[in-house]
């Protein structure tokens, strides 16, 4: 309990003095939970080393830095972020382009947000080739949006009672994340699943990703009170959360992939590509 | 002196025209021996900075959806009970006051014996108020009818509150540093069009910018537009920042889409660096009080393209530092017209960039709001202010 409020202190502590605009603030504000468990799940796994983030925010680099990580970023295209980050980037492209490139150096801890269900490499591949970056002993951290969220279940519901029902979203929850489009959504275990014989699971949970509301969203009473008791049914129940969670160590004794979990293609989605600030369900 | 500066937008949280002339001013007066505090507010908790031997007090901000939702106003009332504890604490000789401010600033004048001069950054349709009878209405600008001394941005700024509120009304431009805003770069080899303002303000014309684009694109394919503003002001705008794509997306031709760069906010250490590349800086807005842009461009010897009204048409006086573009309304934004003569505005202007010479012409115009000369000028303000008290 101390270490996580340290973290989520630290956390707050950087944001409050990262010289971004009001905006950027309360967007990073807005999906600091991911970024807490992330670094909660980071913090775990090893308390020093490399740490290579791929697709990052502008937050959560800073947070880690601020921890004593050595760190190492793979910037993707079309988010503006502050030169102190750029200058740890070693990787700038698309996704799939930085994904794609031969190993360079191996790090402790990789941490992909939002990119596994939208890299064009099935999960399997994408681990196969993150496992190339990743020493022996060291960690990949996930997190990826699930089909089992309460927004995408309350939408499914209410697509059975009446036709104009908004479709799901495709991008992270704010414009703070790099705009990475999901081609597909993953279960934990999926994940495991795809995992075969280069890592070992050592976690795997539902996460949220976002506060409520951001806070300077003009909302009227009834909204606001919709936000909040979807926010207060994701604390209750985790299987309603944003995403899953899932740290794996990277070990040559695991276990060999099965056949059918390499075969195994991920659903692909039918979603809409706006942004999601005017969402309530 | 010790001065007090209050407003609710400070850097790094708000870096529009307003902010950088508060910072610019206040380590000016801070290099000059003053004692400068500027009470602002932060989105994230309090704190006490200093910038340079500036001290920024940074009190929190009253954000909540349900106050956006029902009352903005809210929040700038929330921050001025702040400053006030803060000044009534710590008793400045003077406070320089800046629109939405300190509403009650006559009264603290009375009580704190702090005397103010009150700085009007608006104009045209965001210039609210003028003599009335209504006691709601007087109540809510008897800062600026009890000022100290008042003053605006250019002289017709200053005519406009003298017509608006019958009281006399003084200029005080806002300053540019010529050593920060210096041409710190060659002029790049394809023509940039430099657009620093807000995308998301409907009065900064962006959309118009966007429109004359296609023109500008098919005329000078070479050219790049470098959207290089910030993302809205928080709570004010509710449109998300993620739609300065969607903009780009809808008003932009495909193949012009291609000649466009989103570059975002930046820094300041960027910002001479960006206008020095650029071959003409673009503020085709509305209700626009003066257009540091505009200065700091010129500063950086880059010449400029502008609206003829209010604040931005009393800078672009010279049609060897740059041209207007006689815009007055919102409906100009949507007129093909206008797009018309933007883009060739536009393009003439990156003719006037490539002029021997172009540099320090720009340069010498923009000396007149040189930070030593307006500073000095606001010093001299403040004493006449303490001296009248």
């Amino acid at each position: 309990m101390a270490a996580r409020s340290r973290v989520e202190d630290l956390a707050q502590g950087v944001l409050d003095v990262l010289p971004v605009t009001d905006t950027i603030y309360h967007h990073l504000a807005f999906t600091r939970p991911l970024v807490d468990s992330i670094l909660r799940a980071v913090r775990v796994a090893t308390p020093a080393g490399r740490v290579l983030v791929i697709a990052p925010n502008e937050l959560l680099p800073a947070v880690l830095v601020e921890l004593g990580y050595q760190v190492d970023l793979w910037v993707v295209d079309g988010l503006p972020l502050s030169k102190e980050n750029l200058q740890l980037a070693s990787r700038r492209g698309q996704l799939d382009e930085v994904l794609l490139e031969p190993p360079t150096q191996l790090v402790d801890v990789v941490i992909l947000a939002y990119g596994a269900e939208a890299a064009i490499l099935e999960p399997a591949e994408l681990l196969h080739r993150l496992r190339r970056h990743v020493r022996e002993g060291g960690y990949v951290v996930l997190a990826c949006r699930h089909p089992g969220d309460i927004r995408r279940r309350l939408r499914a519901v209410l697509r059975k009672l009446r036709a104009n029902v908004r479709q799901d979203y495709a991008y992270p929850p704010s414009p703070t994340w790099p705009a990475l489009q999901s081609r597909r959504l993953l279960t934990g275990r999926d994940l495991v699943r795809a995992v075969g014989g280069h890592f070992r699971v050592t976690g795997s949970r539902y996460v949220i990703d976002r506060r409520a509301h951001l806070t300077t969203e003009a909302l009227g009473l009834g909204p606001w009170l919709l936000k909040q008791c979807l926010h207060l049914a994701k604390l209750a129940v985790p299987p309603l959360r944003d995403c899953v969670l899932v740290t794996m160590v990277a070990d040559a004794r695991a276990r060999p992939p099965s056949s059918r979990s390499l075969a195994g293609q991920s659903e692909t989605l039918d979603v809409s590509a706006e942004p999601l600030l005017d969402e309530v369900v | 002196m010790r001065i007090a500066i209050p407003y609710p937008g400070y850097w790094p949280y708000v870096r529009r025209g307003i902010e950088r002339c508060i910072h610019d001013t206040a380590g000016f007066l801070a290099r000059r021996g003053h004692d400068v505090h500027v009470i602002t507010s932060t989105p994230g908790r309090p704190r006490v900075a200093y910038d340079g031997s500036v001290k920024v007090t940074y009190v929190r901000q009253f954000s909540h959806p349900l106050v956006y939702g029902y009352r903005p106003r809210l929040r700038h009332l929330a921050f001025a009970v702040e400053a006030s504890r803060i000044l009534a604490a710590e008793r400045a000789e003077v406070a320089h006051l800046w629109n939405y401010s300190m509403p009650w600033a006559p009264l603290l004048r009375r009580w704190l014996d702090l005397p103010y001069l009150f700085q009007v950054g608006l104009r045209g349709s965001r210039l609210r108020g003028g003599p009335s009878r209504n006691p709601l209405a007087r109540l809510a600008t008897m800062d600026i009818r009890g000022a100290d001394a008042l003053v605006a941005l250019t002289p017709g700024g200053a005519a406009e509150v003298e017509a608006k509120f019958g009281v006399r009304c003084d200029v005080l431009p806002p300053p540019v540093d010529m050593t920060t805003f210096r041409p710190v770069r060659p002029r790049s080899d394809r023509p940039e069009v430099l657009f620093t303002s807000d995308l998301s303000d409907p009065l900064k014309g962006g959309r118009l910018v966007l429109r004359a684009w296609n023109s500008v694109h098919r005329r000078c394919p070479q050219a790049v537009l470098v959207l290089a503003g910030p993302y809205g002001l928080a709570g004010y705008s509710q449109e998300s920042f993620g739609n300065v794509g969607r903009s780009v997306q809808d008003i932009v031709e495909p193949a012009a889409r291609e000649g466009i760069e989103v570059r975002g906010p930046g820094s300041l250490e960027e910002l001479p660096g960006w206008y020095s590349r650029a071959s003409v800086t673009v503020l085709p807005s509305v209700g626009e009080a003066f257009g540091m842009v505009l200065t700091e461009s010129l500063a950086c010897g880059t010449p400029v393209v502008a609206s003829s009204g209010e604040g931005p048409g009393e800078i672009v006086t010279n049609p060897e530092i740059g041209l207007t573009v006689d815009i007055s309304t919102p409906a100009d934004f949507e007129s093909d017209e206008r797009a018309g003569q933007l883009s060739d505005a536009i393009l003439a202007a990156i003719e006037l960039a490539r002029l021997p010479g172009q540099v320090q012409r720009c340069r010498d115009w923009a000396s007149q709001w040189s930070l030593e000369r307006i500073g000095l000028a606001e010093e001299r303000m403040l004493e006449q202010v303490i001296a009248r008290r």
